[in-house]
């Protein structure tokens, strides 16, 4: 079904047509378009019977009141333990001696033993320098959440006008903030059809095997959920990345479907593109 | 002044340490993001929750603002994705039946309808649909709120809530015609 018959049946449904006669004619011609609109009736109409709804009275003030009560108690101060400051550089520590062990073992030539003592400066540096960074951390400002659990840090993203709350990361090429808007939204999409047993079976694959080509691009652990043809232009002049090829939907093996990562890998090259977490 | 306009100027009294402003602030839109979380969580105890959480994060948060959009829009998205977050931390468990039976002598049963103030086959369908449908319909359809401005709110294009709003209806209409089976 196509991108336009789907919006004339949504605006018939909707009452959004001043002639409705193209309407009535595509739900007439074929029993799918038929069955589509009394879905979307059905829903259309059940939720429009849904009302408003308000706080009581009671409800609203004993809000108000703890909201008043949460936002003038004192912050709770952060303490973090000693242990987690130094336990990078207690870890360098021991990589350095393991390295020692490791070259009185082997015995070691002046080129091996050269390598070592650059290893163990880079290795202390960096433990060096996360000792420092967690010191930093812990002198900043308290999370808003109180329990410290993940949803601390899921909750102050939550007033991020930038974007929604997925975070995009393990971004192979340059990708414009666009392309990355819109592998977030698909995954997002691909996560929710995923668990509600939609199938993702969108178009052919110019490649016989899409796992092969995930294989190639060196993601283990993770097997195809779909392969997408190349967005193309919305009508209404949607931004679309800028990237065309077509491409596969890949998420690791046995994963919570709704938080799973979402790989996104070109089904031309077998390039990763982008992995959304 | 208008209310885009007013609205900001409440903020920036806000930010400036004015309870009164964030009063006003409230009392003008509490009543819709209760709604709107109520939907979302199908629980109004969570939707109590979450609708109070939404108003923490908009307090804490204002010095943010940065005016793109307007202040309902902002605080919408904050509400949504309050629920989200909620919704993960229960780890995706339902909300509590409403009874099945509902007796119009039978206070109790009929007060659990009005808790949610939604017919429970209504609600039970909308808790069965993904997330991001469920959140497209509810402020599309329940709420009668534009497009372009329930894309803002969830930061995805114009084409995505369309493609949501016309799917999540689809997958609604499913689960209520299995309801009546």
């Amino acid at each position: 079904m196509r991108d336009y018959e789907l919006e004339l049946i949504a605006a018939l449904v909707e009452g959004r047509l001043d002639d409705e006669t193209e309407a009535r004619a595509l739900i007439d011609s074929a029993p799918g378009f038929r069955a589509e609109y009394e879905a979307q009736m059905i829903a259309y109409s059940a939720l429009s019977t849904v009302g408003t709804t308000s706080l009581t009275d009671s409800e609203r003030s004993t809000m108000r009141r703890d909201l008043w009560t949460e936002l003038r108690a004192p912050a709770p101060a952060v303490s973090t333990p000693w242990y987690y400051l130094w336990a990078p550089v207690a870890a360098g520590l021991l990589v350095v001696v393991g390295v020692v062990a490791v070259i009185n073992q082997s015995g070691s030539s002046d080129d091996s033993a050269t390598e070592a003592a650059e290893f163990i400066s880079t290795s202390t540096t960096a433990a060096a320098t996360d000792a420092t960074e967690g010191g930093a951390l812990a002198g900043a400002d308290t999370p808003d959440t109180a329990d410290g659990d993940d949803g601390a840090s899921v909750t102050t993203e939550a007033a991020d006008e930038g974007g929604g709350d997925s975070v995009t990361e393990d971004t192979a090429a340059e990708l414009s903030s666009s392309d990355e808007a819109y592998y977030a939204a698909e995954a997002d999409r691909i996560r929710e059809e995923v668990a509600a047993d939609v199938d993702q079976s969108d178009g052919e694959a110019p490649r016989s095997d899409p796992q092969a080509c995930l294989d190639e691009s060196g993601l283990d652990g993770y097997s195809v959920v779909g392969t997408y043809p190349a967005p193309l232009p919305d009508v209404e002049g949607e931004e679309i990345p800028e990237v065309a090829s077509p491409y596969i939907a890949a998420m690791p093996e046995g994963a919570d479907v709704e938080e799973a990562p979402i790989a996104f890998v070109d089904l031309l090259t077998c390039a990763l593109i982008l992995i959304d977490r | 002044m208008t209310t885009a306009a007013q609205d900001s100027e409440l903020l920036r009294r806000v930010v400036d340490g004015d309870h009164d402003a964030f009063n006003e602030i409230m009392r003008r839109h509490e009543d819709r993001v209760f709604s709107v979380c109520l939907r979302i969580m199908g629980d109004r105890d969570q939707a109590l929750d979450a609708t109070q959480e939404t108003f923490l994060t908009t307090f804490r948060k204002a010095g943010q603002f940065k005016g793109d959009s307007a202040l309902g829009t902002w605080i919408y998205r904050i509400a949504v994705n309050t629920c989200y977050d909620q919704l993960r931390k229960q780890k995706r468990r339902r909300a509590d039946p409403i009874p099945d039976h509902v007796d119009p002598a039978d206070f109790s049963a009929q007060d659990a309808v009005d808790a949610a103030g939604i017919r429970p086959e209504i609600q039970e369908a909308l808790a069965a649909i993904p997330r991001d449908f469920r959140s497209a319909v509810v402020l599309a359809d329940i709420e009668g709120m534009a497009l372009p401005d329930v894309a803002e709110i969830l930061g995805v294009p114009v084409g995505t809530i369309k493609s949501r709003v016309f799917r999540g209806r689809r997958l609604l209409a499913k689960e209520l015609g299995n309801q009546t089976v």
